[in-house]
């Protein structure tokens, strides 16, 4: 089903509390949040509305067609590698595009991040050609709100188990996923070079939780959506509740072009075009935008008034700018028997000893490491094979027998520096179907990220040939694009001059607008972002519902 | 290989799928459970070098079915009509740059063919190439991979529902070996 679902309605003329754009990893928590503490809210969202009805194992219709994603088609972007190039249309960035976002068809890996991530430009220091900064809050201050995420959304897991983990207040509610040969060579591999694999933390359900089934590991998480409602979606979790409260109404097909503001600097509704692209002005006491690490950015950007000729929240020229989406390398090796890899979650075990590089390598931030297979057959038959196999013929035919069920690959997650000029702009060119100005990636490697990038590798094909891998092929290390975990494009701090929205998520500049997601990030950490932006979402919404309960949203309160 | 060639090719590869695989929900029903009748699109000389084509990219052997077994040019006339509609003067014309003759052509002599224009022009190589793997391993339902032809082939189960162990390396003995 794609329509409206039954429910709660306002009329776009009603002045809602809320408006939440976005209903994805964060404005699913936000609107259950916002709607249990009492508020009426209306969650604008691009995407269908779909069930796990809609939801099939089908590689053709997923994966190459973007079911659940921004359809380039509708939606180009355009794309650059410096800001004084003219940018060239590109499929540049990947979200998710559905009620749940990119929850929907995310792989689940729920990796908190660690303490370093939040303060490690005052451990570390500054890096020439990057600008990092602390986080306004650390690691303790957002403890308790990972856990919330945990037990709220359903994590498996297992506490104790990984050397690296930060501290926690409380154990996973859920005991982790089984093991797979994936994850048995990693222990492998892991124990022979005197390193760490522990089970790998995923927002998939090991046992029935909260009235919802566990996972079959029917092996199709990656990109798809699940039919078992065993994924911790936003979909199947935060958004029924939400709805449940009888006080939010989720819009689908809503496609947001622009946040109105007034004379005096306050934002006063949020404009959209409908399914049936009419025009529509939903008016709101408030607004947080949720729309990922792409698209806030950009509606900013869209959102210029006579107040705001930069474009909203946007008086530091800092509203797009700090583009991360985390590294990474790629690598195969073939073993012996059966791995079978295809079947079950993506991963059971991860390996996080690079996770703080000795300084002795000279290198900056670091990473983690799993042994996947999350290529289904189409994909595999494109890119599994190693770089220098035939794509054709008879012995191609033979490696892809050969292969399929006894390939491993090692993805390793890394830091991405955050630099100024790597950004998500409007492109003065190009318009999507809807008449607006498409996203403009720029974006370059730092050199710091590239050597990164190379010693994980290195690592990873170690791990594959001590697992006992016959052949090991690494992939290229450059950035395939699209890319995803969109982050750092609306970076919160302390400083008004140097961020765009403050602890809270709260802009400086617009007393009643909040920007809650990846788009948040001051640094990258080293890849699986979501868990820190549903805990900086269930922070945030505590902290929005007291102001707006204290009167401290409307005209005229003194911000505090 | 050098690590500039590699890349360039992986992303062509990329490149050429996504444009290929571009479609509306619409498209894909439409798509879905052709029937086995005259071929919407493609010309009966088309249908020959096509299914040469095919054939040379993942041949068939005793026992063991190729793009032929698969059905990956019913597959293909059936994307062209549809979901690939967008894709039919690439694919036409990349087809025809193989020759009039190809499908007639010793089987050396087509390789030499498919050898000469993959080098001359990787782009509609892979325009032709991309069709007979998506034909190849997709569901069914679309036509190709028939008698899952593909899925035997590469040892995918459309189980979708399994229980550990799930490998050989996760059965229990092997999974307490500490060597």
């Amino acid at each position: 089903m794609t329509e409206q679902q039954a429910g709660v309605r306002y009329r776009p003329a009603d002045e809602v509390d809320f408006v939440v754009i976005g209903a994805g990893a964060a404005g699913g928590v936000v609107a259950r949040e916002l709607s249990r503490s009492g508020f009426s809210v209306v969650v604008l969202e691009q995407g269908p509305y779909l069930r796990e009805s809609d939801f099939h194992h089908d590689e053709l219709a997923v994966l190459q067609l973007a079911a659940l994603t921004n359809d380039f088609k509708r939606s180009p972007n355009t794309f650059r590698l410096r800001p004084e190039e003219t940018a060239k249309p590109k499929n540049s960035v990947q979200y998710g595009r559905a009620v749940g976002g990119g929850t929907v068809h995310f792989t689940g890996n729920y990796w908190r991040f660690h303490e370093v991530d939040f303060v490690e430009h005052s451990r570390k220091g500054a890096v020439a050609g990057a600008n990092r900064d602390d986080w306004p809050i650390t690691y303790a201050e957002l403890e308790p709100y990972y856990s919330r995420v945990e037990w709220e959304i359903g994590v498996s897991g297992e506490a104790g188990k990984n050397p690296f983990d930060p501290p926690r207040s409380r154990p996973y509610p859920l005991p982790p996923l089984p093991v797979k040969s994936t994850g048995v060579l990693l222990e492998r591999g892991a124990r022979k070079l005197g390193l760490h694999a522990a089970p790998s933390p995923m927002a998939i359900l090991s046992r029935p939780y909260r009235g919802r089934a566990a996972c079959v590991h029917c092996g199709f998480c990656e990109t798809f959506g699940c039919e078992m409602r065993a994924k911790s979606s936003t979909l199947v979790t935060m958004i029924p509740e939400a709805e449940a409260t009888g006080r939010c109404e989720i819009r689908p097909l809503s496609y947001v072009t622009r946040i109105e503001s007034n004379a005096a600097g306050r934002v006063t509704g949020v404009a959209y075009l409908d399914a049936a692209r009419r025009q529509v002005l939903q008016r709101a006491k408030a607004v947080v935008l949720s729309a990922n690490g792409a698209e806030s950015p950009r509606l900013l950007l869209n959102s210029t008034a006579a107040r705001f000729p930069n474009g909203l929240a946007n008086s530091s020229g800092v509203v797009g700018t700090h583009l991360m989406f985390n590294g990474g390398a790629f690598a195969g090796g073939l073993f012996e028997q059966p791995v079978n890899g295809y079947r079950g979650t993506v991963n059971s075990r991860i390996v996080q000893d690079f996770y703080e590089l000795d300084a002795k390598h000279g290198i900056d931030g670091g990473g983690g490491i799993d042994f996947r297979h999350d290529l289904t057959p189409i994909a595999f038959a494109n890119f599994g094979l190693p770089m220098d196999a035939p794509t054709w013929g008879m012995d191609y035919k033979h490696m892809l027998r050969d292969y399929y069920t006894r390939s491993v690959f090692m993805l390793a997650h890394t830091t991405q520096l955050p630099v100024p000029s790597n950004a998500i702009s409007l492109d003065p060119t190009y318009k999507d179907a809807w008449g607006q100005p498409v996203i403009r990636t720029t974006f370059s490697d730092h050199a710091n990220d590239v050597k990164l990038n190379r010693f994980m590798l290195d690592r990873g094909m170690e791990l594959l040939d001590a697992a006992g891998a016959t052949k090991t092929w690494p992939f290229p290390l450059e950035p395939l694009f699209p890319v995803v975990h969109l982050l750092g494009t609306c970076r919160m701090g302390n400083d008004p001059r140097k961020s765009v929205v403050d602890k809270y998520h709260r802009a400086h500049d617009v007393p009643n607008l909040f920007v809650v997601d990846g788009s948040s990030f001051v640094t990258s950490g080293r890849g699986q972002p979501t868990e820190t932006i549903q805990a900086l979402a269930f922070r945030a919404s505590e902290h929005i519902a007291r102001l707006a309960r204290e009167g401290a949203l409307r005209a005229g309160a003194k911000r505090s | 290989m050098s690590d500039d060639i590699s890349r360039r090719a992986f992303v062509g590869a990329a490149g050429t799928i996504a444009l290929w695989l571009a479609a509306s929900p619409a498209d894909l029903l439409a798509a879905s459970n052709p029937d086995q009748g005259t071929y919407k699109v493609l010309t009966p000389d088309q249908v020959a070098a096509f299914d040469a084509f095919a054939a040379q990219v993942i041949p068939s052997e005793p026992g063991s079915g190729g793009a032929r077994e698969a059905n990956v040019v019913r597959f293909t006339d059936n994307a062209l009509a549809s979901f690939a509609s967008d894709q039919r003067p690439a694919f036409t014309s990349a087809l025809a740059s193989l020759g009039r003759r190809f499908a007639s052509l010793p089987p050396a002599q087509q390789v030499a063919a498919m050898r000469a224009l993959d080098k001359s022009n990787h782009d509609a190589f892979e325009v032709l190439r991309t069709p007979v793997l998506a034909g190849m391993f997709a569901n069914p339902s679309y036509g190709g991979n028939a008698n899952r032809t593909g899925w035997k082939l590469i040892g995918f189960e459309d189980r979708f529902s399994w229980k550990p162990p799930f490998g050989f390396y996760d059965t229990p003995t092997e999974a307490a070996r500490h060597d």
